[in-house]
């Protein structure tokens, strides 16, 4: 059975169901071609179709603690993606004055439209520091079950050496932080 | 291949012993909710529900409750495994649903969005439907869904340009796994995204390769005669995403089971009446 018979027989049996069809069709192909994003629960998959700008670098980050480096890769995968999401995260509001990449497209799009309590509870970060610090700070000593004494966090770019391998290419203190014993 | 099909009770079984497996998965890998604590930052993107979750307050309110972290993972097993148990129920399945959905919401907002695991939200949503043929017609629209995601992503890889880029395939892993190969050193995958730094062309025409594929899936527009060919295409394109891309697709493969051959005699009926 073809898409075309499908739909006949929605059309017929459940007129309600066929709206929703011709809908999420509509929704998805807006998605997709105009907004060119995902819009819940209008899912597209564009992720790695769109050309990569020259001379960009991975942005990623290393993590001391206590003095030693740690590896979130020997976490479990559940664990790594919550610490290194987060912590990339972190970076990237830092050095963006804390504010989502969509503040400044909404703003300029949509303005005053939306309520600036979506701007300031959802795209912008007050305060931010201190809840992450904490937050950083109990998830690590859960994980290695040692006491964090000092945490500090290297934003680090990294490109590819001639051996085809990563290299870091430079890096810049984000967090330095001495806790009192 | 295609004279095998499966009656929607069977189809039950497997869907729910499939999700109560990959929430064994999930504990095993710390990603049920009980699992985590709030973290201050979210990942909003253009996710309505999501900001409607915010600006309510309800995930900082289910985050700050253990109680209701743990309601909500007891939920998920305890309907998984009723709804394999009670084959005529719809009352479990819709308590799954509910609490998938809210899981993924959740666990989505601590970790970013990952757009290469949605397929758990799906495969349980037919089953919510008491009447057979209101059944048949969500699970196939599932299908429908499911192909089209997949000839989408082909299609967009021409539309933003990623086809004409020799270097596409190099440059996504320079952008994506640099981290993960400066920690993993002595990795097999550390290995193979090497490789396909040094052979750019080869890993073009992989990137080639898995957009023909993705636009495969339209075959399953057409027909059904072919759905054994698009499961492996799937694995085939999943497992070298997982590869070279460092890609997991453990909570997605799940949206496989709307290529399960159901027996659709009632969609047949009505197509006989049209």
């Amino acid at each position: 059975m073809n898409f075309k018979t499908y739909l006949k027989q929605v059309y017929i049996n459940w007129k309600n169901f066929y709206y929703f069809c011709l809908l999420f069709i509509s929704g998805t192909l807006i998605s997709a071609f105009v907004i060119c994003q995902t819009i819940t629960p209008f899912y597209i998959y564009s992720m790695y179709s769109y050309v990569f700008p020259q001379e960009s670098n991975m942005t990623s980050f290393r993590l001391i603690i206590n003095e030693k480096e740690l590896n979130t890769f020997s976490f479990l995968k559940g664990e790594g993606d919550v610490i290194r999401s987060n912590i990339n995260r972190f970076i990237y509001l830092k050095n963006n004055n804390y504010k989502d990449k969509y503040y400044d497209k909404l703003k300029s799009k949509v303005g005053n439209k939306l309520p600036e309590i979506i701007y300031e509870k959802i795209f912008h970060y007050n305060n931010l520091d201190s809840g992450f610090i904490s937050w950083l700070k109990s998830f690590l000593e859960n994980q290695t079950s040692m006491k964090i004494t000092s945490l500090k966090i290297y934003s680090i770019n990294l490109t590819v050496n001639n051996q085809f391998k990563p290299t870091q290419k430079n890096k810049v203190l984000i967090l330095n932080k001495k806790f009192n014993e | 291949m295609n004279n095998i099909t499966l009656n929607r009770s069977d189809l039950k079984t497997i869907v729910f012993s499939l999700y109560l497996i990959l929430l064994v998965y999930k504990f095993l890998n710390g990603e049920l909710l009980f699992q985590h604590t709030n973290p201050p930052i979210i990942y909003p993107i253009l996710n309505f529900p999501y900001w409607l979750f915010i600006l309510s307050g309800l995930k900082d309110f289910i985050f700050s409750s253990n109680l209701l972290k743990t309601i909500i993972t007891l939920s998920l097993f305890s309907a998984s495994f009723l709804s394999i148990i009670k084959t005529k129920s719809t009352f479990y399945p819709k308590i799954f649903c509910f609490s998938i959905w809210l899981y993924q919401f959740l666990y989505f907002s601590i970790v970013a969005y990952q757009p290469f695991a949605i397929g758990i939200l799906f495969p349980c949503l037919p089953f919510i439907f008491k009447d057979d043929f209101k059944f048949t017609v969500v699970f196939n629209f599932g299908r429908y869904f499911f192909c089209g995601l997949y000839f989408l992503a082909g299609v967009l890889k021409i539309v933003n340009g990623g086809i004409f880029n020799i270097y596409q395939m190099s440059d996504s892993i320079k952008m994506s796994c640099l981290d993960y190969m400066l920690y993993n050193p002595t990795s097999l995958k550390t290995d193979l995204m090497s490789f396909f730094l040094y052979h750019y062309k080869l890993g073009y025409l992989l990137y080639l390769g898995a957009a023909l594929l993705e636009m495969g899936f339209i075959l399953g527009f057409l027909t059904k005669k072919f759905d054994y060919i698009l499961f492996i295409l799937f694995l085939i394109f999943h497992f070298s995403n997982y590869m070279l891309l460092d890609l997991p697709f453990t909570n997605h493969f799940i949206i496989l089971a709307f290529l399960l051959p159901l027996r659709d005699d009632l969609l047949k009926y009505y197509t006989k009446n049209i």
